[in-house]
């Protein structure tokens, strides 16, 4: 008679570390290592993960809806097609991570850095961020829509094709950052810093540059 | 290594427990203020708290100490000249060893003369030395030029993937800093 209790959630995806076309929902965890998951064609749902290792994940046309990360290591991930959904991020690193046609919904983000990471295609719909990094991050043909940020930090980063539209941008700092025809459309820009921010091409529709704190040295546009 | 981030403090900064998994042994660093949040940490964890490192003497990074104090035997390490409840004064370059844990203090002056670093394993605990994409504030251009070049010359040298735990704002890593950070 074999009296193993059934595996865990956790155990199972680190035994098999690859979903396609799987629906998983309902996992806890804390200190589990889940590094090189992959995920292809699945939901993953209701994840709350406490100080766990998430590095060198793929996921693929996947959805990612109510994952919590709290200090966590999430870096090296490469995303496609996926979306994140209701995602929360508090004190964890997801940096050096491509991010390609995804889109994210109502994130909550504290803390935590996404730098050195490459989003294109990719979407960010009413997320609310405070202290958040995207040092050194590139975006093409990306959007921001109805974003409201708290000292979120974009240095150095480097904006093609992208769009913000209707961002509440507060004190968010874009020192040293690059915009090639990039638009802004009825943001706020509170306290912003652009100081040696370059612009090319770049329109502002229904958006006061001169909300920022900071426009020292800027190239591009008349102040 | 257990390892956990606390926000501490009436001006709210990044306190850092680190613990080795095997003794338990542990050093809280800056410890900006006490709350329930810690305590509770340390009894799960039964962690064997010993060690307080200052990164600087500024109020925000010291003003927990007497609660510290209160709960657990903690000995002092800090810059010289940076906080009066020291008792190993350090200079740069020594090492400290946390249980089985070695931790390198490296010198980071500039926001304040005895600024001080803590590098351990993969990751590096800066103070107000260096932030994700920004650096601490100082009182003369000469103290900004001695901060920038011992952050260069101390920290930019570690390797890439290093974690760097800044006292304020989201953590950053090595290369983000070296690479992309418009202060240097």
């Amino acid at each position: 008679m074999n009296n193993r209790p059934p595996p865990t959630l956790a155990e199972t995806l680190l035994s098999d570390r690859t979903l396609t076309g799987q629906n998983v929902s309902g996992l806890q965890a804390v200190g589990t290592d889940l590094s090189g998951l992959e995920c292809y064609n699945s939901t993953l749902r209701d994840f709350s993960l406490d100080d766990c290792g998430f590095n060198y994940c793929r996921a693929m046309e996947s959805t990612l809806q109510k994952i919590d990360f709290q200090h966590c290591l999430c870096n090296h991930g490469m995303y496609s097609h996926c979306q994140f959904e209701t995602f929360k991020t508090h004190s964890s690193f997801l940096s050096n991570s491509h991010f390609n046609q995804c889109q994210f919904n109502e994130t909550i983000s504290e803390l935590s850095t996404f730098g050195l990471s490459v989003f294109e295609n990719t979407t960010w719909r009413g997320s609310r961020m405070s202290e958040v990094s995207f040092i050194g991050t590139l975006w093409r043909d990306c959007t921001f829509q109805n974003e409201t940020y708290f000292f979120v930090r974009f240095p150095s980063s480097h904006f093609v094709n992208t769009t913000f539209i209707n961002c509440s941008l507060k004190k968010t700092i874009f020192r040293g950052a690059r915009f090639t025809h990039c638009t802004f459309e009825s943001c706020t820009l509170d306290d912003s810093v652009f100081h040696n921010a370059e612009f090319i091409d770049t329109r502002f529709i229904h958006t006061d540059i001169h909300q920022a704190g900071n426009l020292n040295g800027v190239k591009g546009i008349t102040i | 290594m257990i390892f956990r981030r606390f926000t501490v403090g009436g001006y709210p900064i990044n306190g850092y427990l680190i613990a080795d998994s095997e003794t338990k042994i542990g050093v809280f660093i800056d410890p900006g203020g006490f709350n329930d949040e810690i305590d509770a940490y340390v009894s799960h964890f039964k962690i064997q708290l010993r060690h307080i490192f200052f990164t600087h003497g500024h109020w925000d990074h010291t003003e927990g100490l007497a609660e510290f104090s209160k709960h657990y035997a903690v000995q002092c390490y800090g810059g010289q000249g940076e906080v009066r409840a020291v008792s190993n004064v350090l200079h740069g370059g020594e090492p400290i060893m946390v249980g089985p844990l070695r931790f390198t203090a490296i010198s980071t002056p500039g926001h304040t003369p005895g600024g001080m670093s803590y590098y351990c394993h993969d990751r590096v605990f800066t103070g107000d030395a260096l932030f994700c994409g920004s650096v601490g504030g100082t009182e003369s251009q000469d103290d900004r030029e001695r901060q920038l070049e011992h952050v260069r010359k101390n920290i930019f040298t570690l390797p890439d993937d290093t974690l760097v735990f800044p006292a304020h704002g989201p953590m950053t890593t090595v290369a983000a800093e070296k690479y992309y950070n418009p202060f240097f």
